[in-house]
């Protein structure tokens, strides 16, 4: 009898941390696991990116400008004799502190331009109100100093041109139609954004997140565990006390 | 106890512990057991000319399915997704609008003057459509063709797609699934899943009517 009870706990050991393994590796443990931190982690991978990308780009062209004026300077100021030299070097200086203010001050803007002030009106584009800065452009490109009232016209003239082409396709005939409509199906998808600081939590189905889910299983794992751990104590408890009844 | 019965009843054990273990298992995981194509023969089979294309009538299929108004064709809706059917257009969306399949008709006439109107409204759809891949297949035992790739919504979301246009039974038909292209990969075999899943109905007199 023993040797069934040592062989049965060995079965239940077994069955308990197996159990675990595969449901490891089955649901992919990992997987739903991944899936969640993959979701929290891009898009902040992607607003480091929006971050970093424009602030790259802006500092990169002032970089090469510093590395033309660098080339320029030098050999002049080697070849130059002792007694100028001094104030060249000074004025060197200052062209470089110059650059770096430069740097440094696209560097801020590109910071700033990456808070959320989406909407906020570029520098020299929408500056309509202020008379003091030029119109630059204005006799070329009418389009960018259009008065808003005359933009919200044109957009409206438009939506509605665009409203007409639509209206002219559910006339078209079927099969075109409903190319466009699948084809365009992919536009339903929306990203998972981060608005400001807050990222928002990827929506979850009826099942439940990945997490929860496994969480329930392995729950659930366990208390089948425990219970079949339980009958096998009863059984072990029982068998002895039938054995004592039997000695007696 | 005799030794014969203590061995009996160790082996019968470890047959009980094995069976309670697959069952288990099998009430845990039986959600993959739903992915499953339900006539995957049809379905996977790419090049077996035997198989005669479409399906007589929508009768006897799966009952989780949604048809088209004029039940040419069936779009099996997978556990926790939506669906809903415009006219010719069924469009199957995973419910928290991570992935979506659009099935609809096609311009009548040759596989490869569709496929062309459909390269033309994706690029129309996404500009910067990227094609990876295109292949000839064969879809509920129509002949096709799939375009896959990747693309740039107007919401900025990265997607991957696959495509289709079918030389349907009666028509030529399209249809096009999405999903993030961070998506798990589970989540990408599901919606291929659901694109080989798709059937295509004779009309109701049953034969099959001269294609134009």
């Amino acid at each position: 009898m023993k040797r069934v009870v040592s062989l049965v706990s060995f079965l239940i050991l077994f069955w308990v941390f197996s159990g675990v393994a595969v449901a490891q590796s089955l649901t992919g443990l990992t997987g739903p696991l991944d899936g969640v931190v993959d979701k929290v982690t891009s898009p902040v991978d992607k607003v480091v990116d929006k971050v970093t990308s424009p602030v790259d780009k802006v500092t990169s062209p002032v970089d090469k400008v510093k590395e033309v004026v660098d080339k320029v300077t030098k050999p002049v100021t080697d070849a130059l004799p002792a007694p100028v030299k001094n104030p060249v070097d000074k004025v060197v200086k200052d062209v470089g502190k110059a650059v770096d203010n430069v740097v440094k001050d696209v560097t801020d803007t590109g910071n700033k331009a990456t808070e959320p002030v989406k909407n906020a009106p570029l520098p020299g584009v929408n500056s309509g109100d202020n008379p003091s800065t030029p119109k630059v452009g204005s006799g070329v490109d009418r389009s960018t100093n259009r008065p808003a009232s005359r933009a919200s016209k044109t957009k409206a003239a438009r939506t509605s041109k665009a409203s007409g082409k639509s209206s002219r396709g559910a006339n078209r005939p079927e099969p075109a139609r409903d190319t466009e409509q699948v084809a365009a199906a992919g536009n339903s998808i929306e990203p998972g954004e981060v608005q400001g600081t807050h990222i928002t939590t990827p929506a979850t189905d009826a099942q439940g997140s990945g997490l929860s889910l496994t969480g329930v299983q392995i729950l659930a794992w366990l208390v089948l565990a425990a219970g079949l751990v339980g009958a096998g104590a009863a059984l072990f408890l029982s068998g002895r006390i039938r054995l004592r009844t039997a000695s007696s | 106890m005799t030794l014969f019965r203590q061995n009996l009843l160790f082996a019968g054990l470890i047959v009980v512990a094995l069976l309670v273990e697959v069952a288990i298992l099998m009430w845990f995981f039986d959600d993959r057991a739903e992915d499953d194509p339900v006539t995957a023969d049809r379905a996977e089979s790419r090049f077996d000319q035997t198989i005669e294309c479409g399906q007589a009538s929508p009768s006897g299929g799966p009952s989780n399915v949604r048809f088209d108004k004029g039940q040419r064709l069936a779009v099996k809706v997978p556990p926790n997704w939506k669906s809903r059917a415009e006219g010719s257009v069924v469009t199957v969306n995973k419910k928290d609008g991570r992935a979506t399949l659009s099935v609809g008709l096609a311009r009548p006439g040759g596989l490869l003057e569709a496929l062309e109107d459909l390269r033309a409204s994706l690029r129309r759809s996404y500009p910067d459509l990227e094609v990876t891949s295109t292949e000839p297949l064969l879809l509920d035992g129509c002949p096709a063709r799939s375009v896959a790739g990747r693309a740039r919504n107007r919401h900025g979301a990265s997607l991957n797609f696959e495509s289709v246009v079918v030389a349907g039974p009666t028509d030529n038909f399209v249809l096009a699934g999405f999903l993030e292209s961070d998506s798990e990969p589970r989540l990408e075999s599901k919606l291929e899943r659901v694109i080989r899943s798709v059937r295509f109905f004779l009309s109701e007199a049953g034969d099959r009517r001269a294609r134009s």
